[in-house]
């Protein structure tokens, strides 16, 4: 007996299923709404690939699919959870183990950095070197006066002065002895 | 052998009265041992107000420059000295110390966490 190929027809309730089917993995997952037309798409591929498998006489089509939907929704569910578990999420705060207080950010080099990918330098000599200038500066300068280096390296001596953190003839008052106390130090560059 | 009270740039050479910022200058500079003379006279009787010997800018900023170099000292940064060269004629000299190497470790840390 020759197998009867289905048609069109045929087909248009299998893609009802394949929605439905795509549609629990997406809830069962918790993936995006814009997912589930990827995956039916995805499910239908799969049954026109093995549809020629297909026997009539074993059973009908709908049956035939809805085993094909649920065996192929299992093998992408397994993968994305296989994806998931790569991309765990691990915090660059996190400690390395054994790392003797290092922590995982302290072990990424710069050239793997957020600032590479993002086309800042990344001389490690030089990075280390301006790290060394801070730390010699942040010592040079008054530890009462941290905090308002932390408002400086965000706004103007104007706008931190118009937002009255500290009367304006104190702010710039603080900022002449900070540049001076770098001068001493040997930073002029800072000051 | 380098001398050690040579003038080197945006310091006092005689035209000009050392500022401030000058002095601060030439100590982040200067090597430990180096001595520049920041003033020549009697700081006692012509920071006064009373004496008027300088006009009032020239006074103050005479006090704000003695002041500093006490401030530098106090920090460790230098030796404040005088050399008597006759009656209420004196030169006032800084000497620089040598630097400490002590840096407050994580210092850096701390300003940026203060800052996030």
């Amino acid at each position: 007996m020759t197998a009867v190929s289905p048609t069109l027809a045929d087909l248009d309730p299998l893609c009802r299923l394949a929605d439905a089917a795509a549609r629990r993995l997406c809830r069962a997952l918790r993936l995006p709404a814009q997912e589930r037309e990827d995956i039916r798409q995805d499910l239908i591929c799969d049954l026109l690939h093995r549809l020629r498998r297909f026997d009539p006489a074993r059973g009908d089509l709908r049956a035939f699919a809805a085993v094909v939907f649920r065996h192929r929704a299992a093998r992408l569910a397994e993968q994305i959870r296989r994806e998931r578990a790569g991309r765990a999420g691990v915090s660059l705060d996190d400690p390395l183990p054994g790392g003797d207080g290092l922590t995982v950010g302290d072990a990424l080099l710069e050239e793997e950095g957020y600032g590479a990918w993002c086309g800042q330098g990344v001389d490690r000599i030089g990075a280390l070197e301006r790290r060394l200038d801070l730390e010699r500066a942040a010592s040079a300068i008054d530890p009462a006066d941290h905090p308002l280096c932390a408002v400086l390296a965000a706004d103007t001596p104007h706008a931190a002065a118009k937002r009255g953190l500290v009367p304006r003839a104190v702010l710039y008052r603080r900022i002449r002895e900070m540049r001076l106390r770098l001068l001493a130090a040997g930073i002029p560059a800072l000051a | 052998m380098m001398d050690m009270d040579t003038c080197i740039p945006d310091t006092p050479n005689g035209a000009a009265p050392l500022s401030e910022a000058a002095l601060c200058a030439w100590l982040g500079a200067a090597a430990p041992g180096e001595r520049l003379a920041y003033h020549r006279g009697f700081l006692a009787r012509e920071t006064s107000p009373l004496t008027q010997l300088l006009p009032d800018a020239e006074r103050l900023a005479l006090l704000r420059l003695a002041h500093r170099a006490w401030a530098l000292a106090e920090a460790g940064l230098a030796h404040l000295v005088q050399r008597r060269h006759g009656e209420e004629d004196y030169s006032y000299l800084i000497v620089v110390r040598r630097r400490p190497r002590h840096i407050v470790p994580n210092l850096l840390s701390q300003m940026l966490a203060e800052a996030a």
